[in-house]
């Protein structure tokens, strides 16, 4: 009794009502997103707004579950809950059900549920147990191999389900593995790539040999007081990022078709079109950009509400939201899932244990991708990717996995206080 | 208790850092750029662009000539098709299922998308309403009512043009202002005044849903603009006139060009053999541009502005108004005709007729050995102490002033100059050879390197009509955004001489080459022509029938019209060009034909010398066709007759 107590007092509070306050707001932004100038009913139990209720009422029930789990019963679970989500994402790939193009979902009698959406917490889990009870994860080969093996395996399920925005997800994980002492190259070589690909595709390929002409002397010049045969990996990083920039080019204007052009050149804002690749993305730009500082008003996106964003409930929600509250409502929603995630990291980092730790990293890490991703493809700072908001795209999956989560986060870290450092 | 714990950071700083991006980028989007936030209104609030009605064209008389009548032009929407049965619709229109598949393709191409593609143009009330009741069924069509070009008369179809869908080069060039489907002016007045006539699209602001279904004027129309009309265009045409000359003109080949001296307005202008523009309106266009196109006559072509002729003896009052104010020659000359140029072995030869008594007469006899003197005085006068050079280029100048080498801009496009050579082009052909008077004497009686279209013609007879009063041919009569303004000057030439050389072409009708079309009540002024015609055919020179020519204007005093006209392989000019210019002329100063004349205008209208029939025009070009396809399969068989016989030989 004593310790039940504890536990309800020992949950974090910031954190709770965060995800409280995103999850009723969620429910919100699709009703207005759903009504078309006329205001639908708020009670209309057919609507869109209201399943996400009922599944935001199940999801708080979920929570309940979860922060009355027992701790070591999650901890020694995860390895099942893993292999049963993987399970699950490869018996999909011959019993799912195809929609908008990719094989990803499963009915169960009259409800549809996305896998993938639950691999992550499953993978999350399976993480934080290979961490605490494999010593030196990156030790060897083998053991950076097995270690990079746990996410890979969900990666390529639901790739072959053709589900490439949930699939990138994953790759935000690589956070997780340098923080758990993963060499750092991979993030720097990834942006260094990500840089010269983007200005190379913005600039041409001979102002970026330029300009990485320049950085290299400037390396050499300044690190050769180290180092006497700087010279050598300088030399060779500037002919492999030489090689790259000159081979992205090709790429593009020799291998790409023009439609996969078009959406590169849209995000680098060197086309607008508003009938092609482009229609969505103008769109939801148009809807954002209109409603300016303070936005027109809840229920007043007429952008939004007259159907020209399309997948406005799903994954372009961002749109109603920036429509109707403007950059003050933008900044405010931003700003909440901003706290969301920087609260997950700083409960991570005062964990005790490594597998609570490294599950909040990996909460973390999903938050970030999805929140980035989603809220940069309808501004259109990343191409588009079809992965949704948490808490505001409707889809009861996805509410109900990122719900559990943050239970999963809050019953972990309150049981902090029970544990002996 | 984990040895990279100070790792934390990065990656707080790294997560922070995404969420500055997104909120830097959310803060340029709706708090800095204004592009997208215009543009917002412009989508839900849709931009609906308003059509004003084109300008109306009418006659010299306002009797109107265009106007426009609806149609309903059939879009298709591409994301709407996606499960729709395209051989279903295709029949539902009664359209080629492969067209609509090329459509469908071209539509892609452009990325019409979301936008209505134009599928089927030109449905009139009629083949509409026949549709209408069942369009409900393929939401992924759609119905855009515009107007279409009606014309009253059957006539002019040269002058006015026709309308055609703008392009991607007309659209790109007219900076957007056309869109898809749009139809603009592409030849004629249509395409000249095309920015005046078509006026200034509105705009419309409407409230619609992503299925373009109109929710409402977007806030009651306060930001809709007005489309302003069209301007319309009165034309100097005379459309009876008009209409006359091409019932006169049908049948044959060649043009008319007739103006009102006094004010340089084009009252008609024909170019035959002519179409009906009701042609190349309707459902009918396809069928019936395709045939113009193929036509080896070429009826698309406006001879009377872009085709050039040796002007023959219509030049003939030209050369002596020049040589006589040049002093070259007086109005008493006089020079034997001997039935040939005496000073150049007999060339040009004439056709020996009695002694000439003065400028008059050989105007009136048309004598090609007087006019071969008159024009090698003109080179050596005193003067320029044998510069021929000097007076070649001389005479030139004063040509100019009659029309010959100038380019009009009359109001339709096509017009060419003529041409007349300098002393530079024959010191080029000659290759530094001192070519003399006689190198070049052809000139003289309008043959040679000489070419004058039949408004040149017209011109240069309106001028002669004005006895040196020289007004701009022109087509436009009034037009709200058009400078009337006229120039007017006055010929360098005495006006003395131009009675002279009128009282000659008097003499033309009553008693020299054109007795024949003589018209009791009037006093005309004439002169005929005969072009020799050569073509270059097989490399070889070969000479064709005769161009008949005439030039005229009436009455004497006070001329009220002046015209040219060219019947091209008509033989003399005597034969057709006078006969039609008398009828041309009664008709419109009296208005009606004599019944003593009757009988001219029943050959003129029933000469047929191409078997041209309008009533049947489709069948004419494709029977046309036909023997023109044969005529190469039989040359194709000769050719491989001979080659095999040649093979055979050897």
């Amino acid at each position: 009794m004593r310790e039940r107590q504890g536990l309800i007092s020992n949950v974090d509070g910031i954190l709770f009502f965060t995800w409280l306050f995103l999850a009723i707001a969620g429910c919100f932004a699709i009703f207005s997103a759903i009504s078309h100038g006329e205001w639908a009913s708020f009670f209309d139990v057919g609507q869109k707004h209201f399943r996400q209720i009922i599944f935001l009422g199940i999801s708080i029930i979920v929570v309940l579950i979860v922060l009355s789990l027992d701790y070591s019963f999650i901890v020694q679970s995860s390895p099942f809950i893993y292999l049963a989500t993987l399970l699950l994402l490869f018996s999909i790939l011959f019993i799912g059900v195809e929609i908008n193009g990719s094989k990803s979902w499963i009915r169960f009698g009259g409800v549809q549920l996305q896998p993938a959406e639950f691999a992550k917490t499953g993978t999350a889990l399976m993480l934080g147990y290979w961490f605490s009870f494999k010593d030196n994860a990156f030790g060897s080969l083998k053991n950076t191999l097995q270690t990079f093996a746990i996410i890979g395996l969900p990666m390529l399920f639901i790739l072959l389900q053709g589900d490439m925005g949930s699939m990138l997800t994953f790759t935000m994980l690589i956070f997780v593995f340098y923080r758990e002492g993963f060499t750092p190259l991979p993030i720097y070589f990834g942006f260094g790539a990500v840089a010269i690909a983007l200005t190379t595709l913005a600039f041409g390929a001979p102002p970026v040999a330029v300009g990485l002409l320049f950085i290299a002397l400037a390396a050499f010049y300044f690190l050769r007081k180290q180092d006497k045969r700087i010279w050598k990996p300088i030399t060779m990083l500037f002919v492999i990022s030489l090689a790259f920039s000159f081979s992205v080019s090709t790429i593009f204007h020799n291998v790409l078709k023009d439609y996969q052009k078009d959406r590169v050149l849209l995000i680098l804002g060197k086309i607008d079109d508003l009938h092609g690749a482009g229609y969505n993305l103008w769109q939801s730009k148009m809807a954002v950009s209109s409603g300016r500082v303070i936005g027109k008003g809840y229920l007043q996106g007429v952008q939004t509400q007259n159907d020209f964003v399309p997948e406005v409930s799903t994954d372009y929600i961002f749109a109603n939201v920036g429509e109707e509250f403007g950059f003050i409502g933008s900044i405010f929603l931003v700003g909440l899932f901003s706290l969301l995630i920087l609260r997950i990291l700083t409960l991570a980092e005062r964990q005790k244990s490594t597998f609570s730790r490294v599950f909040m990293y990996c909460a973390a890490c999903f938050f970030t991708i999805h929140v980035f991703f989603n809220v940069g493809m309808v501004i259109g700072i990343v191409p588009t990717v079809g992965i949704p908001l948490p808490f505001f795209s409707y889809g009861g999956s996805s509410l109900l996995s990122f719900s559990l989560i943050i239970a999963l986060v809050l019953r972990l870290d309150a049981e902090r206080v029970n544990m002996l450092s | 208790m984990s040895r990279f714990e100070g790792r934390k950071n990065g990656v707080f700083f790294f997560f922070g850092l995404l969420m500055a991006i997104l909120l830097l980028k959310l803060f340029l989007l709706q708090v800095i750029q204004k592009k997208y936030g215009t543009g917002a209104k412009s989508v839900a609030v849709v931009e609906e662009e308003v059509t004003p009605s084109r300008g109306l064209i009418y006659d010299r008389n306002d009797s109107l000539i265009v106007f426009n009548a609806p149609v309903y032009d059939i879009y298709f929407t591409l994301n709407k098709l996606k499960d729709a049965d395209t051989a279903r619709i295709a029949s539902f229109l009664s359209i080629d299922h492969e067209l609509f598949n090329q459509k469908i393709e071209e539509a892609r191409a452009k990325k019409f998308y979301q936008k209505p593609f134009p599928l089927l143009k030109r449905l009139s009330e009629r083949d509409y309403a026949i549709l209408q009741e069942e369009l409900y069924q393929y939401p992924a069509l759609s119905v855009k009512i515009s107007t279409e070009r009606r014309y009253r008369y059957p006539n002019a179809a040269m002058i006015l043009g026709y309308m055609g869908e703008a392009s991607d080069k007309d659209i790109e060039e007219s900076d957007y202002y056309y869109t898809m489907g749009d139809n603009l002016g592409k030849t004629g007045i249509e395409s000249s005044f095309e920015d005046s006539l078509r006026g200034t699209k509105g705009v419309q602001y409407l409230l619609r849903d992503k299925s373009n279904v109109v929710q409402g004027l977007y806030k009651d129309g306060k930001y809709d603009i007005a489309a302003i009309p069209g301007q319309d265009i009165v034309t100097t045409l005379d459309i009876e006139l008009q209409q006359y000359a091409e019932q006169l003109m049908n049948g044959k080949v060649g043009s008319v060009v007739a103006i009102e001296p006094a004010t340089g307005e084009i009252l008609t202008m024909v170019s035959s053999p002519t179409y009906d523009p009701n042609w190349l309106t309707g459902r009918q266009r396809t069928k019936y541009f395709n045939a113009l196109l193929v036509d080896s006559l070429k009826p698309m072509f406006n001879r009377a502005v872009s085709a050039e002729y040796a002007p023959g003896s219509t030049f003939k009052p030209i050369a002596s108004l020049i040589a006589l104010e040049l002093g070259a020659v007086t109005e008493d000359f006089q020079f034997p005709c001997n039935g040939g140029y005496s000073r150049n072995r007999g060339k040009p030869g004439c056709h020996g007729h009695s002694h000439l008594t003065g400028v008059k007469d050989a105007i009136k006899q048309s004598c090609n050995s007087y006019y071969a003197e008159n024009f090698r005085r003109a080179l050596t006068i005193p003067e320029y102490e044998g510069d021929v050079r000097k007076a070649l280029n001389t005479f030139r100048d004063y040509l100019a002033t009659f029309g010959y080498t100038q380019k009009y801009n009359i109001g339709i496009g096509g017009v060419e100059d003529g041409f007349f050579p300098t002393s530079d082009y024959y010191d080029k052909i000659h290759n530094g050879w001192d070519w003399q008077p006689m190198t070049v004497i052809s000139l003289s009686i309008g043959q040679g390197e000489v070419l004058a279209t039949t408004l040149q013609m017209a011109q240069s007879t309106a001028v002669i009509a004005n006895r040196g009063r020289i007004v701009e041919p022109h087509l436009i009569k009034k037009m709200a955004s058009h400078n009337m303004e006229q120039k007017v000057e006055q010929s360098p030439i005495d006006k003395h001489y131009f009675d002279v050389v009128a009282d000659g072409m008097e003499l033309t009708f009553l008693e020299g080459t054109a007795r024949g079309s003589r018209i009791d009540s009037i006093s005309a002024c004439g002169k005929t022509g005969t072009a020799e015609n050569f073509a270059i055919v097989n490399g070889k020179r070969v000479q064709l029938k005769d161009h008949s020519l005439f030039v005229a204007f009436a009455p004497k005093d006070d001329p009220k019209i002046a015209l040219g006209i060219i019947i091209e392989n008509g033989g003399f000019g005597s034969t057709y060009a006078a006969p039609i210019a008398s009828l041309l002329i009664e008709k419109y100063i009296k208005d009606s034909i004599p019944d003593k004349r009757k009988y001219i205008e029943e050959r003129m209208f029933n000469a047929n010398l191409i078997g041209f029939e309008k009533e049947n025009y489709l069948q004419y070009v494709a029977e046309q066709q036909e023997r023109k396809k044969q005529r190469e399969l039989l040359k194709r068989q000769q050719d491989s007759l001979q080659q095999s016989q040649i093979i055979a030989q050897q």
